[in-house]
């Protein structure tokens, strides 16, 4: 193969590949830092509502000691 | 609230127990929910009597626990007696009024919290009753939460609050920050949730069940994230995390769907490979833009240099001008461009220089490269092959040597050397040999080789005649030297340089030469100085230089030779040869010496022959088949007389017998003829025995026989005396055979043939043997022939005698003696078969006499002799003492002992024409013989008492036999002896008997007519 087709090709050819791999390993990340946040923010919405249930049962038995 | 308990308790328990349900239904209508006013509205003075009093309670209390379930949210509020009744109810549902003890509702939620807040501790006063679906409340789910109420210490009622289940999913089903699919719940320990979904469209509380191993986790305490699937089978990322509350243990969950959480990562993707292909775009551009600025000028100067190429003129570029390192190659190129011009000037001329040097030599020449590829040939090699150069460039160097020449390409790549014969083939495919050679070249393209071919057709047949040639040399030689190997005599040839060129080693072997000096080329004068340092030539004298000259020069003659000759070792050779053609000698060589020494052992032993003939007592001759003497001793010239002229060897034997004619020996006559008639007899009667009377009166025996040749050998005796011996000697053997045969009658014939034949010795000598003796005697003889006259009595006896002898004889008995009429004869010596067949030959003998007594008393009676003989025969078996007994002089071949006198006792005991036998004799033939036992008898001289044996049927089936014939009636007695009658007498006897036979019957007819 020529070098005036050969040199082209190796160029661009690192160039892509260069660009390819940060970009599947940056894709990666960020699909697992979203993962990540997905599941901080289910943890969180299921601490709230575990708060919030808490905070409702305690309200009851105020209201008991309130009645009794 | 304790106050409130009490009051209604009071006024709850006011009513008659008996009437309870009828105040209970009272109670339910009077505060029915679907009053105008509302549920519990009613006020007191609506009530009808006797529901005042807890109507105003329910008054005074109603509207405060009324509110605190409107304020709180609480779907009823329930006051509990310790007794179960339901005393109070916000809402008055159906529970209103009931006992939870014992009404229909005693197994619901409410009941459930209300036992188990009496059972309470004080630690923990609060019940909670979980979820689950409340009858009085239309079936809808409702939990409970309990306490009891105290009074002075003392547990008046319990205080329980309907929880609705909206503000639980008020709380589960706020949305934030779950987007669309996300949703929180709660869990029971029953894995039921404990809210409704707020995405599904009907309730989901008590009804859905979740994920297991998410509510055994949360069960465990645990609390995390992880991926599931819910209750609607999708996947889901779940956040799990248990939730206690007045001892129920729930779990609360947070989940979203994975499809949802994955759409921003597939957003996030669709940006990033968007992206990518811009960058991608952008990077290809940029990459070509660089590229194309290194590849461009290289193009550039790859165009010029091939340009170059073609031209051989390097064309001047801007590129040389550039200062980048393009610039720096261009000019390299230019100065390298034009070394290389003229670099390739130079090879030009190599070239041609090489190419004409190709042409130039006379063998076919080709330049191969390393893979054996043709890449130059010369004009020699088109010629050759009959291929043009341009068929031949660039094909495998096989196409002209089909095989091999790769292979040694291979080999020897690195050396020049010699190929060897291999194969070439032509354009038109004939082949032939050829010879190669080649060199290699080491040139910067590789390796190649130089291969010279040469034809070598020409010098493969020269030299194919040349081996054949040598091939029929090397036969005819290694045939000449077989025929010379296997000939009995030796053989050496010597050129006319006297040096052997032909000889076998039996040449070697009788001349008695070392294998050494067996050598082709080797001088005729070492043979000779060899056979002179053993003194083989001493007949030539004694000096061994002279003789060695004279062998030499008398060999150099090469002349015919013919001679016999001893050799110091006692052999003789027989040597002949001659000359050669071209000069040189051959001879040959043969040992003689068994044929010399058999000449001279033959000369040897006829002189010791004629000397044993010359000396011998009887004459001999020999006639060859020509008649002619062979041979002839003195003694037969001294018996013919006849001149030692004639008896020579080869004269003819004629010669003799005209002589002998001559002198009148054959008679009177013509001589000639008397000569050919008697060699007329030689011939007809070669081998025969005759007497020759020759003068003088001399008897002469001539034994003639046939030789191997045909010829006669003649043993010539003169018997004069032996004739006149034996006619003596014949006299007196006709004397001895008279004697003898005289002698032989007083003897028994065995007993004459043993002494006559000398088997038995004639002294006194006896043995003893077991005999079956034999004893008979005529009884009454002496009365018998008292009145008899001398002659008949003689007559008498001796017929008898003779005629008994005779049958004994023929029984092989031995007869011992005869005493008067008595006769004593016995079996067993001097022959014996053995005791029981001689004791059974003995018996057959005595009853063959007895039988024969009858016809010779026939016979005598015939005679005139009326009174016959009748004979007693007794026999015994016994041992006897048997030999010769009496004097030197005088002896007597007879038996003794007590046996003979039992046998002689056995025969005068009984009454005649009968055989006695002893018991032993008995014992032995009883197997033959019918024998009668008589009265046992006593025998002098024997102690044991004797019990004989009389042998029975002596007569019985004598018609039978085929010698006699007897029949005896009154007026008739007939006997015939069939052993003396002859042919003719049979005849008589028979026409005798039918004319007797005709009377007989004429006389029987003749009486049958009388009667």
């Amino acid at each position: 193969m020529r070098i005036s087709v050969r040199l082209p090709l190796i160029i661009v050819g690192c160039a892509l590949a260069a660009a390819v791999g940060v970009g599947y390993v940056a894709h990666q990340q960020a699909a697992h830092d979203i993962r990540d946040g997905f599941e901080n923010e289910l943890a969180t919405v299921r601490d709230a509502r575990q708060y919030a249930l808490k905070r409702y049962f305690n309200i009851i038995r105020e209201d008991l000691t309130l009645i009794a | 609230m304790a106050r409130a308990v009490v009051e209604f308790n009071a006024t709850f328990g006011a009513f008659d127990r008996a009437d309870r349900a009828n105040f209970e239904a009272t109670l339910r209508r009077i505060y029915s929910p679907n009053t105008p006013e509302g549920a519990g509205a009613v006020l007191s003075h609506v009530a009808p009597v006797p529901f005042g009093a807890y109507a105003r309670t329910h008054d005074s209390f109603h509207r405060w626990f009324h509110l605190i379930a409107t304020l709180k949210g609480y779907h009823d509020v329930f006051l509990v007696t310790p007794q179960g009744d339901v005393v109070y109810t916000a809402m008055k549902e159906v529970d209103f009024a009931a006992n939870l003890y014992t009404d229909a509702w005693r197994d619901t939620g409410l009941a459930k919290a209300f036992v188990r807040s009496l059972r309470t501790s004080d630690a923990e006063p609060d019940v909670f009753e979980d979820y689950d679906f409340y009858a009085p409340s239309a079936g809808k789910p409702a939990a409970f939460v309990a306490r009891r109420i105290f009074l002075d210490g003392r547990v008046v009622g319990v205080v329980v609050m309907q929880m609705p289940i909206s503000r639980i999913n008020a709380i589960m089903q706020e949305a934030t920050a779950l987007g669309t699919s996300g949703e929180t719940y709660l869990i029971g320990e029953d894995g039921l949730m404990r809210s409704d979904s707020r995405i599904a469209d009907e309730s989901t509380l008590l009804r859905v069940r979740i994920d297991p191993e998410t509510v055994r986790r949360g069960q465990l305490g645990e609390s995390g994230v992880r991926e599931s699937v819910n209750y609607r089978g999708e996947p889901v990322l779940s956040a799990y995390a248990p939730f206690l509350f007045m001892g129920v243990r729930w779990n609360i969950l947070a989940e979203r769907n994975l499809a949802e959480i994955a759409e921003p990562i597939a957003e996030l993707r669709r940006h990033a490979i968007h992206v990518g292909l811009v960058a991608g775009a952008l990077v290809i551009a940029i990459g070509f833009a660089a590229a194309r600025m290194i590849t461009a000028p290289l193009g550039r100067l790859t165009r010029q240099f091939h340009e170059f190429g073609t031209t051989h003129h390097w064309r001047t570029s801007e590129l040389e001008s550039r200062r980048d390192e393009i610039g720096v190659m261009a000019r390299d190129v230019a100065e390298i461009a034009q070394q290389l011009d003229a670099t390739m000037r130079k090879v030009a001329d190599n070239e041609k220089w090489f190419r004409s040097l190709m042409e130039s030599t006379p063998d076919a020449t080709l330049i191969l490269d390393g893979d054996g590829i043709i890449y130059l040939v010369n004009r020699q090699c088109e010629l050759l092959f009959g291929f043009s150069k341009q068929e031949l460039i660039g094909e495998s160097a096989e196409t002209l040597v089909p095989s091999g020449l790769r292979a040694l390409h291979g080999q020897v790549s690195t050396e020049s050397g010699d190929g060897g014969r291999l194969v070439g083939r032509r354009k038109a495919g004939d082949e032939f040999p050829i010879e190669i050679s080649f060199s290699p070249i080491n040139t910067s393209e590789g390796l190649l080789m130089a291969v010279s071919i040469r034809d070598i057709t020409a010098r493969e047949r020269a030299e194919r005649k040349l081996r054949k040639s040598r091939r029929e040399i090397e036969e005819k030689s290694a045939l000449l030297q077989a025929v010379l190997d296997s000939m009995d005599q030796g053989l050496a040839a010597f050129d006319r340089e006297l040096k052997l060129v032909a000889w076998n080693f039996k040449f070697l072997e009788i001349r008695g030469y070392p294998l050494e000096l067996g050598e082709t080329g080797r001088p005729f004068a070492d043979f000779m100085r060899f056979d002179i340092s053993r003194n083989e030539f001493a007949e030539h004298g004694d000096d061994p230089e002279a003789v060695f000259q004279f062998m030499i020069e008398r060999a150099r003659k090469f002349e015919h030779h013919s001679f016999e000759r001893l050799r110091p070792d006692g052999r003789y050779i027989e040597v002949k040869g001659g000359p050669m053609p071209g000069g040189g000698f051959v001879s040959t060589y043969t040992d003689v010496t068994a044929r010399k020494r058999a000449e001279i052992g033959l000369a040897e032993k006829e002189r010791q022959l004629q000397s044993a003939l010359d000396n011998m007592s009887g004459g001999i001759f020999m006639v060859d088949a020509d008649f002619n003497i062979v041979l002839a001793n003195d003694k037969f010239r001294e018996f013919y007389d006849v001149s030692p002229r004639l008896i020579v060897p080869g004269q003819p034997f004629r010669r003799v017998l005209e002589a002998r004619a001559k002198r009148g020996e054959y008679g009177d006559g013509d001589a000639a003829e008397l000569v050919e008639a008697r060699v007329q007899n030689y011939l007809s009667d070669p081998e025969s025995r005759v007497e020759d009377t020759v003068a003088g009166g001399r008897i002469l025996e001539v034994h003639r026989a046939k030789t191997s040749d045909g010829g006669i050998i003649g043993i010539v005796n003169d018997i004069t005396d032996r004739k006149a011996a034996d006619i003596e000697i014949a006299r007196h053997n006709a004397t001895l055979q008279r004697i003898s045969d005289q002698l032989s009658r007083y003897l028994s014939p065995q007993v004459y043939e043993q002494i006559i034949y000398g088997q038995r010795s004639v002294e006194l000598t006896t043995e003893r043997k077991k005999l079956t003796v034999f004893f008979s005697d005529i009884k009454d003889f002496t009365a018998t022939t008292d009145d008899m006259e001398p002659e008949d009595l003689t007559f008498l006896l001796n017929d008898y005698l003779t005629e008994m002898s005779v049958i004994a004889l023929e029984f092989g008995a031995t007869i011992d003696k005869y005493v008067g009429d008595a006769m004593l004869m016995f079996f067993g010596d001097p022959e014996t078969k053995g005791v029981r067949e001689d004791a059974l030959t003995c018996v057959r003998m005595a009853v063959a006499m007895q039988r024969y007594m009858v016809a010779l008393r026939e016979k005598w009676a015939g005679m005139g002799y009326e009174k016959a003989f009748h004979m007693r025969i007794g026999i015994n078996t016994g041992y006897c003492n048997v030999g010769n007994f009496g004097s030197d002089q005088r002896m007597d071949y007879t038996i003794i002992g007590g046996e003979v006198n039992l046998a002689a006792r056995l025969e005068s005991a009984f009454e005649p024409d009968g055989v006695m036998l002893s018991q032993e004799t008995y014992l032995l033939v009883r197997d033959h013989f019918k024998a009668v036992a008589k009265d046992p008898i006593h025998v002098k001289g024997i102690h044991r008492e004797i019990t004989p044996y009389q042998v029975a049927g002596i007569h019985e089936n004598v018609e039978t036999e085929d010698r006699f014939i007897r029949r005896e009636v009154e007026g008739l007695r007939l006997f015939v002896d069939m052993k003396y009658l002859g042919a003719q007498d049979r005849r008589t006897t028979a026409e005798q008997l039918e004319e007797i036979v005709r009377r007989l019957r004429e006389g029987a007819g003749k009486s049958a007519a009388d009667d």
